[in-house]
Parts: C-alpha cells; structure tokens; sequence
C-alpha cells in the first residue's frame, strides 16, 4: 500500500479546514441529510463527510460505519482530495494502492469506494463526499454527478455556516462593545466629577492656558486669590496679568543667563522651563485686580496631547502669605537669640581661657582638664551658632554675595593653606590639581568657607596616611571643583540626605568627629546662591567625590538699595579686552542705572567713542592692540573727547605722574582702580568721576539740632559735607543754593511738603535728588507714588536700630562717594 | 608701632574685666574701662591711649556712633580704633573698616591672643598706610 502525497497547498488547505470551525464539532443534522442523500442516490451501505487533517480524516457525518477518525495514512480520501473530480475505486483488491489498506483487510472492509472532495471557493479541497460499499462495483453517470453535485453543495452549506458564525461574533462583538463605552462613559463622566471637585474646590489656584497664554480655565480659588472672576479672564485675558512686570524682567534675565538663550519677560518667562519639560517651581509676588499683591508657591507645568503636541499650560499657586510670615518671625528669632547667646558666650569662653592659659596661676592636673573640656565645648557652641547664623542668612536670603573676579588657583591654594594645620594633625595627605589661568566670578570669602568645609570633611572621613585631592577644572561655562577623599564612602541613599540640617550618617559622628552638622547644608546653599550645583559620587569602601560646580560668569546682584533710578542714565565706555571681566562690568552699570557700552580693542573703542559719546571712558591699559595710555592720549588731543573723565582700570599701581587732569585740556583721569577690584569700588569712582565738583553734600533736615550735628560730624568721617537746614522752606532754598546729593528727612510730618519742594527743584533743574526719611512714620503710599522718579527710602524709627539708620545713610553716601580707605594713592 | 595702653569700651561687665585680665595679664598692657560711648570719648581725650577697642553695639551711643565722634575731634581723631562684633558678615567687617576702624576683632575672642591679635592689626594698618 501507498499513502498519498500532501497537495501542493496543503499549508493554505490546512488553514482553511482550521478557519472552517468543522474539526470535532459537534454533530449537524444538515451534514447527516447530505450523507443520507449520497447513500441513497448511490445506493451503499456507507456515505461520510470526511475532512481530512494533518495526520487522520476526521467524519464531520457519517452513515453505517461508527469510527469517529482514521489515521490519513490509511484514507482514501487522502488521495481524492488530490483531484477535483471524483475518485472511484471500483475494487479494491484490485487496486495496488489499497489491496493491503487496514480497511480493506479488516472492517469496515472496504472493496468499492467513490469522493467527491470538498473544494472551497478559494480552491482548497477539505475533505470528501464519499461512499463505500463491501463489494465491488462502479457508479452510473448520474450517479457520479450527482454525488459531486452533493459535494458542492456541502462546500455552499460550510461557507455559509461559517458567515453566520461571523455575523455572531460581529454581533456578540458590538454588544461588548457597547457595553463597554457605556461603562466607560459613566468613568469618564465620574473622572470629570472628581476634576471639577478638585479643580473648585482645592486651596490652590488653578489657571489653565492655551499655547500662547490666553487663559482658557480659571478655578475658584484662584478667583478668590485674585480677585477675578472666571468670566472676566477666560479667552481674553493672559496668564501675565496676574505678574509683577518686575518681577517678570528680573526672572527673564535669570532664565537666559540659565537657558543660555534669550528668555523675553512676559508669558514666555513663565513657560520656557515647562516648555522644556521641566516643571517651573518657584516663589511669585502675585498680582490681585486691586493691585495688592502676596507672596506664591506656583508651579507652571506643560499640557501635552497623546501625540506629545503642546496644548497648553496649567500654572498651580498657592498663597504663602503665612509661611512667609512664620519664616520672618522664625528668622528673626534665630538672629537674635544667637547674638544673646554671643554675649555670655563670649564671657564664658574668654573666663575659661585665661583659667585653662594658666594666666591666673597653676591649677591641678585635673582641674585643667575640666576646665580644657568646658573651654572646647564652649568652642563648639560658638561654631554651633555661627553655622545656624550663617545658615539663617542664607535662607532668608540676607547673606549678599560680594562677587569679584578670582583666580581657581588662588582659591584653591588659600583653602588648602588653612586646612593644612588640621590636614597634619589628622596625618592625612593633602593633593590638589588645579590649573592655572582659571578664572570665575564669586564671593571668594564665601566659597573659600565651601572649599574648607568639604576638606575639613574629607579630612575628617580619611584615615590616617590617607590621601585627600582638590581638582579644578572647566566643565563648559561652568567651573567644577572636587574633593575626593579616601575614607569609607557613602551608600547611595544617604547621599541627598547629607545636604540636609543636622544630618550626618550616624548621628554619633556629630559627637565623635566634633562637627555640627551643618557645614554642607550650608556648602549646598552657598553654591545655589551662585547658581551652582553640589553633589556626591561614591563607591562604598573606596572613598568619596564631592563635586561642586559653578558658572564662571556669575549672575549679578540685584540693584542695591537705594540706587538711582537712572533710564536717561549717564553713557559709559567700557574699554576691556577680556570678554568675561567686560560683560560683568556693563551688567554691574546697568544694574545701578548707567547706559554702558563694551568695546574689546583700541580700534572698538575709537569708533565708540565718536559714535557713542560717553559721559565717561573706563579704560584698561593692556588692550591687545596697543596700551590704554594711547587712547588716553589722542583723547586728550580731540576738542571733543578732552572733557571727558577716564577711570583707568589697571592690573598695576598708577604709573603716570600726576593726575592727567593738570594739564590744559587733557582728559581728566580722575581716577586708577586696581585689579581685582569690588564692583561697588568701581562704580563709586564712576559716580564721583561724573560728578567732578568735589565731596558729596548731604542736606540734614531736622528740628533738633543736636541730632543734625551728631549726623554730620557722622557724616564728616566719610569726607562728606553736611549742609543743615532746620524746615523745609531752608531746605528748599539749601536744594537750590547747593544741589546736594542727597537729602535726609528726620522730621516725617513735614515729608510730604519737603517732596513738593523735591518736586519742584527737579522740575525746574532736572536734578533727581534721592531722600532717605527716618522717623516713627511711614509715607503714605500716595507720597511714596508722588515722589517718583527720585528715589526715597523710608527708615520707621521703631523699626530699625541707630546702627541700621546710620547704616543705611553710609550705604547711600558710599554710592556718592568713595570710601577713603580703599582707593589707591 | 609700640602698644602699651589700651582704652577697652563694653556695656557688658563681664566682658570689660575678661578683656581687662587678658590685656594686663596675657598682654602686659596698662588698660582703661569704659562702659559707654560717652565715658570713652572722656577717657580718650584724657588719657590719650595708643588704640580703643569699642564694642560695637552699645545702647545710646553705639560704636560707629563714637567712632564718628572720635574722629571728628582732633585731639582723639588719630587715634587707631577696633571694633569688637558679634556680627561675622564679611561685608559688615568692611562697612567698619570704611568707617575709618582700622581693624576688627570678633566676639567670642580668645583671651590668650587677644593683645596679639590687637597688636598684629595695628601693623598690617601701619603696612598698608606706608605703602
């Protein structure tokens, strides 16, 4: 016997009896009409639909025999499937393909067999229609067509079976789906619930804009917060209607100098971060309709669509009026009890010196010892208070970084020289790679306190014969330091928490290596107020890195208090070829009101001066196309420029003979600044090189003479002159006789007639004249709004200390005029 | 310069005698009290000392106050004056030493050094005044 060969689709055939559903199906009377009629038609004892498998022909119906399935191996209808007309084996001893077939030679016995296979509309034979008899014979003609006309109609009946159980499915389908949606719809509708709820009823303001700020929702508290209704901002109305403008200018200068790109005040300050995927958290003074406003937390956060498209923005705020109000009482708190404990510390600590120096004769070994441990603990109190001061400083953002130009080197060399005394008692060896000609701009006290407090912990975590390393190096616009240690390193998780107050890895650390647990909170803020970043790399067992990196080019103080409104300020050349030292300098006299221009060269700086025409020049010498002192001179020849005052800004000692000034038409050097040089110092010789008639004259209006004389004998210490008037009417005839620089008020009740008078005088001189008031009265706001553009500065005398006064009356003359002490010969 | 006699200005007791054994005992140095701005400038115009250390808050006159006076007085004006703080600001250290101080000294001191660390602000001053 011979098995049949596979068709040549038999992949395609076998797919579509799968796809059928008819393979051990349950029984189909219609199925048994079609086997029924064959039997009948041909006249046998058997008739069967049989679909044939992989491996076995499985009988979908069958009539007179009771097998379920045979193996393929042994079915005719393996071999009919091969054709597409019939297949009839009249005998099949016969027959050289079946005459050894099982069943032939056992039951069911077959001698005569005849299929029509099943062929689909796409060509694939599934089956049989076949009949079989146990003795040989043949079929008629229409016996033969009939049964194939049988087959066909079976393959009809299979297809259509199989288009009704689709249209089930499809149908069960739908209702699901319907079903579904409709669940999904009451979620969606419970979701929009909770939002609304959420949306209305939280605490927060909740403001929702388009792309390009127009506000498109406007929750309740934010109308309660603002003082808006919802109806009277949404579609029409901006996100930035709620900003101070100020704000909003000094946040775009931040924003550019961070992006690196220019940041536009306005809406775009609010949404670069956010725009960049970078949630923009920070404080706000936002604005109500009455025009007050309060201090807000506010995070600005992008609104993407599932594509990942910009659809707008949401701003969250939230009112912090009170923390604020704790956090001033808070500070205030711990400024004061610190400078009480100062006092009797500094009693006791000086009491247990002299005890411990054996000044007061000798004591007991033990004795000494006592007093040696009460002598170091007072010590360690002292450090306490001083880090909580500092601290304290810093995070009520009083601590003003004093940003001069420094060198890496310099710093790095200063920091590990202070260390080295306790670098040697620890017996742990200090390395640095630092290299030169690495310049940044900083307060070099406060970042000298950074380096110390890192070294001083790396030296405290090594151990003995350890080694600890100061690098430096230019990362990008940023200069990076780090101090790797050789101590045990520090597990990850803990690595954030070290930053925090008080936190050290094991709280008896504190005790054992004698540190208060502040010194890197503090490291932390002092790098973040010169907008850097601090962090720890560390391998457990093999030491660790800390890292703190700095932009070279360190963002300017905001302007100081009470500087001079100045937008028609005076026009300044700076001349200074290094780019960095240059962009500082024009932002340090923007920031104090003058209009300052750059030019880098000798060449840029002719040209400025014939089409800028500064009021002043600031010249550095060493330019790369030639020395300043040329400059200096073909100035001094120009009728044009021979008036104007040069401050020359040198790295050396002056080196001309005499001020410039002493010869007939020569510009007049009026001043030499050496390098490095405070940006304060700069503009001070700046101001009084403009002013050019001589000392500052502060004008002292008060009743009480004896207070006007204290002032003024003050006042005579700075190279100042106090003119005195005892009312305003003196005053106003003082303001004309001698254009003082600066007028001081101690008589608060005659301010706003004295303001009128202030009025006049610059309307009628053009003079701006700042006023600084102190009294137990403030101006009312409609004075303070009077007195625009001069500037004025209000002292309450309950307020503030004599010290503070007197203060804030140097800080102004400072700016008039430069501080004895500090400039050169 | 030669330091040998020193006019010692705090409201507080205890610190005016701390200060006081360290200066004479620690410093071998003849020292004068003073409680208030107003004694000082008394004690300094009679005594003529070779420098005043002024505490610098003080309650009616406080130290910039009598510092002023000081040098507004011709008798007192060259005097070298240094300030004792509790402040630890840097910048508040130079509003000092622009007001004409020539050195500070920051509270707590130790009383072992203090009259050298009087005497080595008096030369650094001298130093930078001859440059």
């Amino acid at each position: 016997m011979s098995a049949a060969p596979l068709p040549p689709d038999e992949e395609g055939r076998l797919r579509a009896l799968r796809r059928s559903g008819l393979l051990d199906s349950a029984p189909d009377p219609s199925f048994d009409d079609f086997t029924r009629l064959a039997a009948f038609i041909c006249d046998t004892p058997i008739a069967l639909v049989s679909l044939v498998d992989a491996d076995r022909q499985w009988f979908k119906s069958k009539v007179g025999l009771d097998v379920a399935e045979t193996p393929r191996g042994d079915a005719f209808c393996a071999h009919a499937i091969l054709e597409r007309g019939v297949t009839m084996v009249p005998d099949s001893h016969a027959d050289p393909r079946f005459a050894d077939n099982p069943l032939v030679q056992h039951e069911p016995k077959i001698r005569f067999y005849a299929g029509a296979p099943l062929v689909t509309p796409e060509g694939y034979a599934l089956g049989t229609l076949c009949v079989i008899d146990r003795k040989p014979r043949t079929l008629e003609k229409a016996q033969l067509e009939a049964l194939q006309a049988l087959a066909r109609q079976v393959v009809t009946y299979v297809e259509l079976r199989m288009r009704t159980g689709d249209l089930d499915r499809s149908t069960r389908e739908l209702e699901r789906t319907q079903l579904a949606s409709r669940t999904a719809s009451r979620a969606v509708q419970s979701l929009l619930n909770l939002q609304r709820a959420i949306f209305d009823g939280a605490n927060h303001a909740i403001v929702a804009c388009a792309p390009e700020g127009t506000i498109l929702s406007f929750n309740k508290a934010a109308a309660r917060m603002l003082g808006y209704e919802a109806s009277e901002v949404v579609g029409s109305a901006s996100l930035t209607l709620f900003h101070d403008p100020k704000e909003m200018v000094r946040r775009a200068r931040e924003l550019s100098e961070e992006l690196g790109q220019p940041i536009e005040p306005g809406f775009e300050t609010f949404s670069a971060k956010a725009r960049r995927g970078v949630p923009d958290e920070r404080e706000w003074s936002l604005v109500r309709k009455d025009g007050t406003s309060f201090p807000a937390l506010s995070t600005v956060t992008a609104l993407k669509d599932q594509a990942g498209q910009l659809t707008g923005f949401v701003e969250l705020a939230q009112d912090i009026t009170e923390r604020k109000q704790v956090e001033q009482m808070k500070n205030e708190f711990v400024s004061i009890v610190s400078h009480e404990l100062r006092t009797p510390l500094t009693s006791i600590r000086g009491a247990l010196g002299l005890l411990e120096g054996g000044v007061l004769g000798d004591l007991s070994a033990e004795a000494k010892e006592m007093i040696a441990i009460a002598r170091q603990n007072s010590d360690r109190l002292i450090r306490l208070i001083n880090d909580i001061l500092d601290l304290d400083k810093i995070e009520a953002g009083k601590m003003e970084l004093v940003h001069t130009r420094l060198d890496a080197g310099e710093l790095a060399r200063a920091a590990l020289e202070g260390i080295r005394a306790y670098a040697d008692t620890a017996s742990v060896e200090l390395r640095a790679s630092v290299p030169d000609k690495l310049a940044l701009f900083g307060d070099r006290d406060r970042l000298l306190q950074v380096l110390t407090n890192l070294l001083s912990n790396a030296i405290k975590f090594s151990p003995a014969q350890g080694v600890v390393t100061l690098r430096a190096e230019a990362v990008g616009a940023n200069l990076r330091f780090s101090i790797a240690d050789s101590g045990p390193g520090i597990p990850e998780h803990q690595r954030n928490l070290l930053f925090r107050k008080f936190q050290q890895l094991d709280a008896s650390d504190t005790r054992r290596k004698g540190g208060t647990g502040l010194g890197l909170a503090i490291s932390k803020a002092i790098v973040e107020q010169h907008r850097g970043r601090i962090w720890i790399e560390s391998v457990p067992g093999k030491g660790a890195v800390f890292f703190f990196e700095l932009p070279r080019r360190a963002l300017q103080q905001q302007t100081s208090p009470g500087a001079l409104p100045a937008p028609n300020g005076p026009r300044v050349l700076v001349v200074e070829d290094d780019i960095d030292l240059q962009a500082v300098v024009l932002q340090t006299l923007a920031s104090v009101g003058f209009r300052a221009e750059g030019a880098g060269s000798l060449a840029e700086a002719r040209e400025r001066l014939q089409l800028f025409r500064p009021d002043a020049v600031l010249l550095d010498l060493a330019l790369p196309d030639g020395s300043g002192l040329d400059l200096l001179e073909e100035m001094r020849r120009d009728p044009r420029t021979a008036e104007v005052p040069v401050l020359v800004v040198s790295g050396t000692q002056r080196a001309l003979a005499g001020p410039g000034g002493s010869e007939p038409g020569a510009p007049q050097l009026v001043d030499w600044v050496v390098k490095p040089f405070q940006e304060t110092q700069l503009v001070t010789a700046l101001r009084r090189a403009l002013r050019r008639e001589g000392a500052a004259q502060v004008l002292l209006v008060d009743d009480d003479e004896r207070a006007r004389e204290l002032l003024g004998a003050h006042l005579a210490t700075l190279g100042v002159t106090a003119l005195h008037a005892p009312d305003v009417a003196s005053a106003a005839a003082m303001l004309l006789a001698r254009a003082p620089d600066l007028v001081l008020l101690g008589m608060p009740e005659a301010g706003a007639e004295l303001l009128t008078a202030l009025g006049n005088y610059q309307r009628e001189t053009g003079r701006a004249t700042p006023l600084l008031l102190y009294g137990d009265r403030e101006l009312s706001a409609e004075d303070k709004r009077r007195s625009a553009p001069s500037s004025i500065k209000n002292l309450p005398k309950g307020a503030g200390t004599q010290e503070e006064f007197l203060r804030a009356v140097r800080d102004l003359v400072t700016q008039l005029e430069p501080a004895t002490r500090r400039q050169g010969p | 310069m030669l330091l040998e006699r020193v006019l010692l200005v705090d409201d507080e007791p205890d610190i005016r005698r701390i200060g006081q054994v360290s200066l004479q005992a620690v410093g071998r140095l003849k020292v004068w009290l003073a409680s208030s701005g107003a004694e000082a400038l008394e004690l300094a115009r009679a005594e003529k000392p070779d420098a005043i250390l002024l505490d610098v808050m003080m309650p009616e006159m406080d130290g910039p106050a009598c510092l002023a006076q000081l040098k507004a007085s011709p008798e007192t004006k060259d005097i070298p004056v240094l300030f004792m703080t509790a402040k630890v600001q840097t910048q508040e250290v130079e509003r000092y030493l622009s007001m004409g101080a020539v050195g500070v000294i920051r509270k707590p001191f130790d009383p072992m050094t203090l009259a050298q660390d009087i005497r080595s602000l008096l030369d650094a001053d001298e130093q930078r005044r001859a440059r």
